[in-house]
């Protein structure tokens, strides 16, 4: 797990803010010099000028809510698009905010009530990424200093493992052909078995569109071909079968490479590990081993009993 | 093409920065209107060449003035103007708003050294408001239209930024260190006091500009206010001696010649480009902000520099209400110099002895002064040539010939005279109690020599018509006065003074909350038991009173519709009933009902509802 870092405030004064900054003390000499009350008239609304746009700097910064929502699944290396909202509880709107979320930065010019954005974002690495703070800067009123704060928010990610196109490369040990394995999470479904009522966890790429239109309720093809064709994985975590990290890593994104594949086809898919997966088709299914497969480490402890039907990561063959 | 909101705050945030200096100089506004007939060409340049030339232009204009020697002033506010147009025209970005903002600033410094308008503060608000709203539109990337929220708050800080800037302004310590003493653009030559006093012919004409404004509590009306003494005539012009003037330095500036008993008048002095003092009659102290002061052997008083701002000091007069506090006594050789005579004929010193009837001196005087008054004419377009040409054949003239005459007639008859100039005023403000000094008002009379009471004024011109100035005029004078008063003059002392009446302030208020709360602390302890019973029925009223007062009124307007003798324990259907008018008023009682006791409703309706029905049935 890594955290975002962010301090809390920082003010850096622009060339702008310097140079007004010096002509405001020049135009203070020139008052005490002269002992013109004009000139300290003038001195004084520009020194207030100074004052007070530093202070309306920091409540345009105040009185704000980010809101970043994320997508149910991020993978490293895919470009992931996030949405951020700021939402102004005060009544003043807030001018020229620019909002850094992930080394991103998106500008917002005026947010009455509420404003958003997206952006893209790819993540380098799989595992758990805790947003702590957002950077939140802005030039507001007179682009004199730019200041910058940090805003608390509290928001998890979990970044699922790097998919990369497999195929699986030895004959799989319940004699089953290459083809016919590939066949199975090609989405081939040939044999129509039933349509039924969709239920939670079941595959949406099965939904039958025209069904439910007519029913006006969200219905499922079901086939028979999907009946038998789950498979079993094997990720061992045991580091005495690794060399490297690296080699871990590689057999992570193999593995969830070929689950993903899965997940895309509505293959049922179970996974053993440090953990057992039962088989299964479902979104939720499918989310828990990308969690699992985004935390899972290498542990020192003796590898586990290899099971023949499984699909081992070194079976999986890059495209 | 629409042009973008910013713009136009540009354009308008120019036209502000150019009247800064048209306040000093009014042909400056020719600038403002080239820059609005500049708007169609504004962001339009496309060629190279020009947009070189167009940033060329003020450095040309800048090297082509310094040759040609211009006024400092004029060359620099006019340059200033010039980088602003240059900007405006040229397509521009955020940078360019920030500069033409910086400009403004060096114009408004040029501005606040050449006048003393009160319209600048004004300028200065508004300066505030299209700076800070033309800053913040710099900065949009994409094309704006003003919208209601940020021009609120824009103005919003604005008033902020104002309000603080006077707390800096008033709060700011005061080190004057007085090198500048203002530009002489502003500096009013005509003010109609003149060091020369010269009879002869030749028209005057009178300007109501004023020149002065007096906080004087121990004068009335008329007010004398001397300037200079002359004692040497030569005929045709008067000199304060014969020979060359001498004048001696004063250093003790913050209290020179003053005693007590002494009558104290605040003078605030417009620029009027002259080192000449004023002061009320018998005129002999000076208190102020300046380096050293010049005096003469009359008393007189000249400032260390000429000055070209408005100055304000306290003169001193050596007199309280009528009786004088120090009589200045003169020698043998200064009495012969009083009674120097010029050149004169003979009809002449005969008119003089003729006029002069009586056997005192103060009888001789008196009967100059009638005869004077009774034979010849007061006119603002003489013909005399020279004072004898007024005494013997024309017979009009102001009050350089009625003085001169007078002295020339007391001095013929043995009485030592001398002649003043300076300005008389009878124009009084109510509003800020203060008199106010104009140039028409400059005048010239005579002073005599009397061993008792020294020198004393006498006025033989007769009195001209002046016009009695508006109300309006007055009012806004008084405000011209506070700004003079409380920020063109504002000083070190009148910070103290602030400070002094601020701390006393607080002070005050402490004691006094002291004291209330030491009397209700003793009212406690005395009546521990009635005070704790008198608070609890208190807190008890607040907390159980429930009812608006509005509904109290409207009750008893139902309760004066039905009738007007309701029992106490009567409600208001039973007193309708008793009375049979419940069928009658009905819709009424219900409506008070539903506001009364409802929970459930909407009360700004319902009681929008009962308001109509009352006033149905009242009618």
């Amino acid at each position: 797990m890594f955290k975002f870092p962010c301090k809390q405030t920082n003010t850096k004064i622009k060339s702008s803010g310097l140079l007004f900054f010096i002509f405001t003390v020049l135009v203070g000499a020139i008052a005490v010099n002269s002992g013109n009350n004009l000139v300290y008239l003038t001195f004084s609304v520009v020194l207030s000028f100074l004052i007070l746009s530093g202070l309306l700097s920091y409540y345009n910064q105040r009185n704000i809510e980010v809101i970043i929502n994320l997508p149910d699944m991020i993978f490293a290396g895919e470009n992931t698009t996030i949405s951020v909202q700021i939402v102004n509880k005060s009544l003043i709107p807030k001018f020229f905010l620019t909002l850094e979320v992930l080394n991103k930065k998106v500008y917002f010019e005026e947010i009455n009530e509420k404003s958003s954005r997206t952006i893209e974002v790819a993540f380098k690495k799989r595992g758990k990424l805790k947003i702590n703070a957002v950077k939140l800067t802005s030039t507001f009123p007179f682009n004199f200093f730019t200041r910058t704060r940090a805003i608390k928010i509290k928001k998890e990610v979990i970044v699922f493992p790097h998919i990369k196109k497999v195929f699986l490369k030895v004959r799989y040990r319940n004699n089953k052909t290459n083809k016919e394995l590939n066949k199975i999470f090609k989405k081939e479904h040939e044999d129509f078995y039933s349509i039924r009522q969709y239920k939670r966890g079941d595959n949406s790429k099965l939904i039958n569109w025209k069904a439910s239109a007519k029913l006006g309720k969200i219905m499922i093809t079901e086939y028979a071909s999907t009946e038998s064709n789950g498979i079993l994985i094997m990720l061992d975590n045991s580091k005495y079968l690794y060399d490297k990290e690296k080699d871990f890593e590689d057999a992570v994104t193999r593995v969830n490479s070929l689950v993903y594949d899965c997940y895309r086809t509505g293959t049922e898919v179970s996974l053993i590990s440090e953990i057992t997966l039962p088989f299964a088709k479902s979104t939720v299914h499918f989310k828990s081993i990308f969690s699992f497969l985004s935390t899972v480490k290498l542990k020192d402890r003796l590898p586990i009993k290899k099971i023949d039907s499984a699909i081992l990561p070194e079976d999986i063959e890059y495209a | 093409m629409r042009k973008d909101a910013r713009v136009y705050t540009a354009l308008l945030f120019i036209l502000i920065s150019v009247m800064f200096v048209s306040l000093t100089d009014k042909h400056f506004l020719i600038a403002a209107a080239i820059l609005i007939l500049l708007i169609p060409i504004e962001g339009k340049i496309k060629s190279n060449a020009l947009k070189k030339a167009i940033e060329a232009l003020p450095l040309v204009y800048f090297i082509l003035a310094i040759l040609l020697s211009f006024n400092l002033f004029y060359v620099l506010s006019t340059l200033l103007i010039i980088v602003m147009t240059a900007k405006f025209v040229l397509e521009k970005k955020a940078r360019d708003y920030y500069e033409i903002f910086i400009v403004s600033i060096l114009l408004i410094l040029l501005a606040s050294v050449s006048t003393i308008s009160i319209n600048f503060v004004i300028l200065l608000y508004l300066f505030l408001v299209l700076g800070s709203l033309m800053l913040i539109l710099s900065q949009f990337k994409k094309n704006i239209i003003l919208n209601r929220k940020l021009v609120l708050f824009v103005s919003a800080f604005s008033i902020l930024s104002m309000l603080f800037a006077l707390a800096i302004f008033f709060s700011i310590p005061r080190l004057s260190l007085g090198y500048l003493h203002g530009i002489n653009l502003r500096a009013n030559t005509q003010s109609g006091f003149s060091k020369q006093v010269v009879i002869e012919k030749g028209k005057v004409n009178l300007n109501n500009q004023i020149v002065m404004r007096i906080v004087a509590k121990n004068f009335k009306p008329p007010l004398y206010l001397s300037g200079l003494h002359y004692a040497y005539f030569d005929g045709r012009k008067w000199k304060v001696e014969n020979g060359k003037q001498k004048l001696f330095p004063i250093f003790q500036t913050n209290n020179f010649g003053i005693t007590s008993g002494m009558s104290k008048s605040t003078i605030y002095l417009e620029p009027i480009g002259s080192d000449t003092l004023f002061g009320p009659e018998k005129f002999v102290g000076v208190r102020g902000d300046f380096l050293y002061l010049k005096t003469n052997q009359f008393h007189d008083f000249f400032t260390d520099f000429t000055y070209y701002k408005t100055i304000k000091y306290d003169a001193f007069s050596s007199i309280h209400g009528k009786t004088p506090i120090v009589i200045f006594s003169i020698t043998n050789a200064e009495y012969e110099q009083y009674l120097q005579l010029p050149e004169l004929s003979e009809k002449f010193i005969n008119i003089a002895k003729t006029a002069a009837k009586g056997k005192t001196k103060t009888e001789k005087i008196h009967s100059i002064v009638n005869y004077l008054k009774k034979h010849y004419t007061y006119s603002l377009n003489p013909t005399a040539q020279n004072i004898q040409d007024f005494v013997i054949n024309r017979k009009s003239g102001y009050c350089e010939h009625f003085a001169t005459a007078l002295v020339l007639f007391a001095r013929i008859n043995n009485i030592p005279a001398r002649l003043v100039s300076g300005f008389v005023t009878s124009e009084f403000n109510p509003d800020g109690e203060y008199f106010i000094v104009r140039e028409r008002d400059a005048h010239a009379w005579a002073e005599v020599y009397d061993p008792k009471n020294g020198w004393v004024r006498v006025d033989p011109t007769p009195n001209s018509k002046t016009p009695v100035p508006s109300q309006l005029s007055l009012l806004i004078d008084s405000i011209k006065m506070s700004w003079y008063r409380n920020v063109v003059t504002y000083n070190s002392a009148k910070q103290m003074q602030i400070l002094t009446s601020v701390q006393k302030g607080i002070t005050r208020t402490g004691l006094t909350i002291n004291k209330s709360l030491e009397l209700f602390r003793s009212v406690i302890n005395k009546w521990r038991l009635a005070s704790i019973i008198v608070t609890v029925i208190v807190l008890l009223f607040i907390l159980l009173r429930k009812e608006h007062p509005y509904q109290k009124k409207v009750y008893n307007k139902i309760v004066s519709l039905i009738g007007d003798d309701k029992m106490a324990s009567e409600t208001l259907v039973e007193y309708a009933k008793r009375k049979g008018k419940f069928k009658e008023l009905r819709p009424l009682i219900t409506q008070y009902y539903k506001i009364r006791f409802s929970k459930d409703v909407d009360f700004k309706k319902s009681e929008k509802q009962l308001i109509n029905l009352l006033k149905s049935y009242s009618k």
